[in-house]
């Protein structure tokens, strides 16, 4: 979407008290029986977990309170480790199907930072440890494009509608979220005043609730020696404040999907994204999680980051009508109609299409491979030229789906986009690790003897090879 | 012997001395870093033919991109090699300009590599064939464009040879990646960076040469390239303003684009044209500016543009350069709508490699609202300033002074612990501008354009 | 918490043009105050730094400067260039600590004294913790502003100090919010800026301050801190430089305005300069955002460029066909409002 567009949708959405969508697909496919939430209250800058709400969708959440998140007992995370063990056990019997709702992208952060401490801690239960490394795991599915586990409630809102206020205002779920309830007759101030509480996972401190001071408070009370009674009260007090803060991030990363959901968007052509992402899951949870720290293991992590962003994009395109029509004019996607068809042997190869197209910005180059979107037949582009018309021709081999008649013949008006690679060089970069390639693997150059070639000017040389 | 000839001179011996190091040190990498025009191709070339003809080495030359291999192969059809073959992705169809004049192979085959000489290949394509080779399969491996190259995409092939030569330009474009790569900014192994500098961090004591001298660049747009964009790589103009001259045989009548390439035809090589006011807000492109850009490369052919001494300028011979598709689409159908369609006109990311009698750029900061990382991008504007070989014709509106005077850094647009280039290219733009002010080189239309 | 040292000087860093800012800046006092001296009513948001981020930040901080700096020494030896145990190190909290005045002039003095010795060969320490470093701004009210970076290190590189400021937040791989990072280099720019003063004073400008900074996070586990990130503080140094230069100038107006009352009591007079970024860290952000209301800047910085800051209740009479288009440009921002407007069933003209 252009900046005028997304402004002027804005302005619209202004005016109509409401929030709009920009999309006219979901990149969520429809959500599993076994969907679960998990939010999460974290110690500012601290970045320990101090309570937690999880469960099913659909029921009250379980809550865990810590009375004391920075110490070394986390028996009070068990119930926690056992819920996340069992949701994906249940994965891994199902393929990898697993959807995790959260309501903002802090508390996948939250849950990486509490894996990053208990993932490798020997003064763990395996319990505790397990749940570290599936912390990891899926905080490391988080970042791939197109992944289908992780439900950012907060982000998909923003990806799939703009609101009446500012871009920064839509970095406060709550705010958002009285852009998307029909009961909410004035947004704008009603937005204004929901941001006076965070909705990033802390507590509330403002002038008049202090929460989370209060709480640092009850703790130091807490370990300074009281009565029972009083030590009692004082952490019935600390599970009460933290309990209602993180139902609050419960309760609004469930009015946040419902509002996402309540956008009708269809949920097709997601297909592939959801097969990478189980695959990727499924694979993480049976292997385990290695951070990458070699270079091949880096190089092979870009590599799955970029494929990941390229089918991500192409099934959007795919997908997306509207998305489709902003890659058009942008010359990423050809919209134009079958010329002529050279097939000698119907339904056979050789087998070529010439396209031509009233786009005057367009993207393709000789060899690249393009598919034609909305079927199997894709091919490798052979020639660019402009059409007598003042148009734009375009050749093309058909390497797949020769015996399409529908789309291949003339007069089809089709769409055409460039192939996404979904290949990992993972065989490719084990292979140069197993060889110990010294310019990434090694730690000094190798030094090598002096040749004893003949010598001279090297450019003497070339000239004197040169051809009159 | 005059500066240009002594500068020439010290090319040479850089060179010669690179390679030598290259084919006959006892370092298993040499790096030349380039600036543009500096004949980097042409070091390629003789390192090329040194091994294979002078040491008898089996030699690979590999590059970032098909295209590029296409045009070493065609430059090393020149000499007479031993042996010469050109191996592409298996879909791929040879150029008609090299059909039939080398040995093309799609993909690796067994018959390839016997004895001395060299193989010519994209770094992608040989890496998918490397179960057939072996570690050291070559004698020497010569990257070229090695900057354009990430070093995730050598590592596959970089032990094919013990020796390695890479050859490229540390000012232009670097790798393009699309996701983020922020985790891996402060990695051991930021193996999305260039190649070159990947290896020099790993390696800071790698044998560095530095070409003195560019071959494309006339003295005044190399002082400003330089200055701007080579803050370590010091060189000069070699080229003799006197072979790059412009002349008109028809005379200026044209009040607002004659000016500005009167200012060509005395010698100025770059020069910028300023539209009053910013572009519209309302619009996707700004269909006056693109007018003005084709009517800069419609002024130029009607005047019979004239390299003197080589030839009367064609459409050819002028490449107008955007880094928007879509304003740049607006360009295209301008000179489309006027019978033009030989005039090239693409993004800067194509550009890279490619040189032109007279560029016609458009100005990135030529846009409404703040400038983008991707507008400030310090490479991405050397690219666009150093692909003419006799004249750069910058194209933008009088929104510019006030971009860059108004400019609030947000010093948010690196990783942490990444080089800030956006500072870097809003450096570099503040001080072309200011340069071309101070010479009287920008020529601003009047309101009623 | 009132606007002073660095982050007075990143916060005019980053919106140079809001002369309310500088008012505030000028003010003494905590800024909450100021809104309520301004507005007439409390601040009813949550202002300062938490109980529990002081807590670890102190904490950090403390067992970064245990065992005279082993983790800092251990952390810094790539750069300073030698083995840990090697590396010398001076905390001049231990000669002046806390944070009023006096002490504060103490630890400059011997700031000064050691930089002095570095330059002239003679020992000095490879690691100062808490220095204290000074950007004048005189004559006026805040003539100066005092810089404190958490520890100068020696560089081998440079054979100088850079500042380097340990950041206690957490940061796993590398992942640190661009609004954090924006502020954590502004704040090594302003350092860097006050150090070359520094050693202007002590060198007679001599010598060429390299625009580099470190920035120490901290890992998940415990309170280590990571590998120091080599900041390039080219254009943060900068933004920091315009930022005082834009204080003087509002210095100046305010000095003209107030005459000899507090600044606050102007603020009516003054232009604010409100942008959205200005919601996420200003107190004075709702008020400032008043100069905008019912504009098209109310709907951010994006909004406010295309549309040119005009009265939204236009844009809205263009969609519904009950104002007339002064211009192509409104005409063409009415056609594609009302196509817009259609694709949603919205009503429109």
């Amino acid at each position: 979407m252009s900046n005028m567009q997304d402004t002027l949708t804005r302005v619209l959405a202004r005016h109509a008290g409401r929030a709009l969508p920009i999309r006219s697909t979901s990149s969520l496919s429809a959500d599993p029986s076994s969907a679960i939430g998990i939010a999460t209250i974290k110690i500012v800058t601290e970045e320990q977990i101090q309570a937690i709400a999880f469960g099913s969708l659909g029921r009250a959440p379980n809550l865990i309170a810590r009375l004391d998140p920075i110490g070394r007992d986390v028996t009070d995370l068990l119930p926690f480790a056992r819920f996340l063990i069992e949701a994906i056990e249940h994965a891994l019997e199902h393929e990898g199907e697993l959807r995790i709702w959260v309501p903002h992208g802090e508390t996948m952060a939250a849950l990486d930072v509490l894996g990053h401490r208990y993932w490798r801690n020997q003064n763990a239960s395996p319990e505790i440890v397990r749940m570290g490394e599936i912390c990891r795991i899926l905080a490391h599915e988080a970042i791939f494009a197109g992944q289908q586990v992780i439900a950012d409630s907060a982000q998909l809102l923003r990806d799939h509608a703009i609101t009446g206020q500012t871009p920064i205002e839509d970095g406060h779920p709550d705010a958002m979220l009285a852009w998307f309830d029909r009961a909410v007759t004035d947004p704008v101030t009603e937005a204004r005043q929901r941001s006076r509480f965070p909705a990033s996972g802390i507590l509330v401190n403002t002038p008049d609730r202090r929460d989370d001071d209060r709480i640092e408070k009850l703790r130091k009370e807490a370990k300074g020696g009281l009565t029972a009674g009083r030590l009692s009260a004082v952490q019935g007090e600390i599970r009460r404040v933290l309990s209602a803060g993180v139902q609050r991030e419960w309760d609004l990363m469930v009015a946040a999907r419902a509002a996402f959901w309540g956008l009708g968007l269809p949920t097709t052509g997601l297909d592939t994204l959801i097969d990478l992402s189980r695959k990727r899951l499924s694979a993480a949870l049976m292997q385990g999680h290695f951070p990458a720290r070699r270079a091949d293991r880096v190089a092979i992590e870009l590599d799955e980051l970029d494929s990941a962003q390229r089918v991500t994009e192409q099934s959007m395109l795919e997908a997306d009508g509207a998305a489709r029509l902003r890659a058009k004019r942008a010359g990423a996607v050809i919209a134009g109609h079958v010329l002529a068809r050279n097939q000698p042997k119907r339904g056979r190869h050789p087998c070529s299409i010439d396209v031509e197209t009233d786009q005057t910005v367009v993207r393709t180059r000789r060899d690249d491979k393009v598919v034609v979107v909305g079927t199997n037949v894709s091919g490798v582009v052979r020639d660019i030229a402009v059409a007598p018309s003042g148009g734009i021709r375009v050749r093309i081999e058909i390497m797949n789906g020769v015996r399409s008649t529908a789309t291949l013949d003339a007069g089809t008006r089709i769409e055409i986009m460039e192939q996404a690679g979904a290949y990992v060089r993972t065989r490719e970069f084990s292979q140069a690790a197993a060889r110990g390639v010294w310019m990434f693997f090694g730690d000094t150059p190798p030094a090598l003897a002096p040749g004893t070639w003949r010598r001279g000017s090297p450019l003497a040389i070339a000239r004197r090879s040169r051809r009159p | 012997m005059n500066d240009r000839a002594r500068t020439s001179q010290d090319a040479d011996q850089v060179m010669d001395e690179a390679i030598d190091r290259a084919l006959h040190g006892d370092t298993p990498l040499v790096i030349v870093n380039s600036p543009p025009g500096a004949g980097k191709t042409y070091l390629v070339e003789c390192a090329a033919i040194a091994a294979a003809v002078g040491a008898g080495m089996r030699v690979i030359c590999l590059t970032p991109g098909v295209v590029q291999a296409y045009d070493i192969a065609e430059r090393l059809l020149a000499y007479n090699l031993p042996r010469l073959e050109l191996v592409h992705a298996k879909h791929r169809e040879t150029p008609a300009r090299l059909s039939g004049r080398l040995t093309v192979s799609n993909g690796w085959g067994g018959a390839l590599n016997n004895g001395p000489g060299v193989i010519v290949a994209n770094a992608h394509v040989i890496a998918a064939y490397r179960n057939q080779l072996p570690s050291g399969s070559f004698d020497l491996l010569i990257v070229d464009e090695a900057y354009q190259l990430a070093a995730n995409n050598f590592l596959p092939v970089a032990d094919l040879a013990p020796r390695a030569l890479m050859v490229g330009d540390p000012g232009q474009l670097p790798p393009v990646t699309s996701v983020d790569t922020s985790n891996f900014e402060a990695h051991a192994h930021p193996v999305h960076w260039a190649l070159p500098t990947y290896l020099l961090k790993r390696f800071p004591r790698t044998p560095v040469y530095s070409l003195p001298s560019t071959r494309r660049l006339l003295p005044d747009t190399a002082r400003v390239v330089q200055k701007a964009f080579y803050p370590d790589l010091s060189f000069a103009s070699v080229v003799d303003p006197a072979s790059r001259r412009l002349r008109f045989d028809v005379s200026g009548i044209h009040a607002r684009l004659d000016p500005a390439l009167d200012a060509l035809a005395s010698g100025a090589s770059i020069v910028a044209v300023v539209l009053p006011g910013a572009s519209p807000a309302h619009e996707e492109t700004d269909p006056e500016l693109a007018a003005v850009m084709a009517g800069l490369v419609e002024r130029i052919l009607v005047r019979q543009g004239t390299w003197v001494g080589t030839r009367r300028l064609g459409q050819g011979d002028i490449g107008c350069i955007d880094p928007n598709v879509l304003t740049g689409g607006a360009v295209s159908d301008r000179l489309r709508r006027a019978g033009l369609r030989d005039v090239r006109v693409d993004t800067v990311e194509r550009w890279q490699g490619l040189e032109v009698p007279i560029a016609i750029v458009r100005h990135p900061l030529s846009r409404v609202g703040d400038p983008e990382p991707f507008d400030l991008q310090a490479g991405r504007w050397c690219v666009s300033l150093s692909r003419h070989q006799i004249g750069c014709i910058i194209v933008g509106r009088g929104s510019v002074d006030d971009v860059l005077r108004e400019y609030v850094h947000p010093c948010d647009t690196a990783a942490a612990g990444g080089r800030d280039d956006v500072w870097s290219g809003f450096q570099a733009h503040c001080s072309i501008w200011a340069e071309l002010q101070l010479r009287g080189r920008i020529f601003r239309m009047g309101n009623d354009s | 918490m009132s606007l002073k040292g660095a982050t007075a000087l990143v916060r005019l860093a980053q919106n140079p043009r809001c002369e309310v800012l500088g008012a505030m800046v000028m003010q003494e006092g905590p800024e909450t105050r100021f809104f309520e001296r301004v507005v007439g009513t409390p601040y009813d948001r949550e202002y300062g730094e938490r109980q529990s981020s002081k807590r670890r930040g102190t904490q950090f901080e403390r067992n970064a400067y245990a065992g005279d700096a082993r983790l800092l020494r251990e952390a810094l030896a790539p750069m300073v260039g030698l083995q840990p145990d090697d590396i010398r190190v001076r905390n001049l909290l231990d000669d002046y600590p806390g944070t009023k005045d006096d002490a504060r002039v103490a630890r400059l003095r011997i700031t000064r004294r050691l930089l002095a010795d570095s330059l002239a060969g003679r020992a000095a320490p490879h690691l100062i913790i808490q220095p204290q470093l000074l950007v004048p701004t005189k004559p006026g009210p805040r003539p100066y502003f005092f810089i404190a970076p958490d520890v100068l290190v020696w560089m081998q590189q440079f054979g100088l100090y850079v500042p380097a400021d340990l950041k206690s937040f957490v940061v796993r791989e590398n992942e640190v919010s661009r609004a954090d990072l924006a502020r954590v280099r502004l704040q090594l720019g302003a350092q860097s800026l006050a150090l070359m003063h520094e050693y202007d004073h002590v060198s007679g400008g001599k010598t060429v301050v390299p625009a580099t900074g470190l920035l120490i996070f901290s890992h998940p586990n415990g309170l280590r801190p990571h590998a120091p990130r080599t900041e390039d503080l080219r254009g943060a140094r900068e933004a920091v430089r315009l930022g005082i230069e834009a204080f003087l100038r509002h210095r100046r107006r305010i000095d003209g305005l107030r005459a000899g009352a507090e600044p606050y009591t102007v603020t009516t007079d003054l232009v604010p300069h409100f942008e959205e970024a200005c919601l996420a860290q200003c107190v004075m952000s709702e008020w400032c955002r008043s100069s905008v209301a019912g504009r098209t800047r109310d709907l951010g910085d994006s909004a406010g460029q295309l549309l040119g800051n005009i009265e939204l209740a236009r844009v809205t009479g263009l969609l519904l066909g009950t104002t007339m288009a002064a211009s192509d440009a409104e005409q063409a921002i009415a056609a594609e409002l009302q196509r817009i407007a259609n694709e949603y069933g919205v009503r429109a003209a």
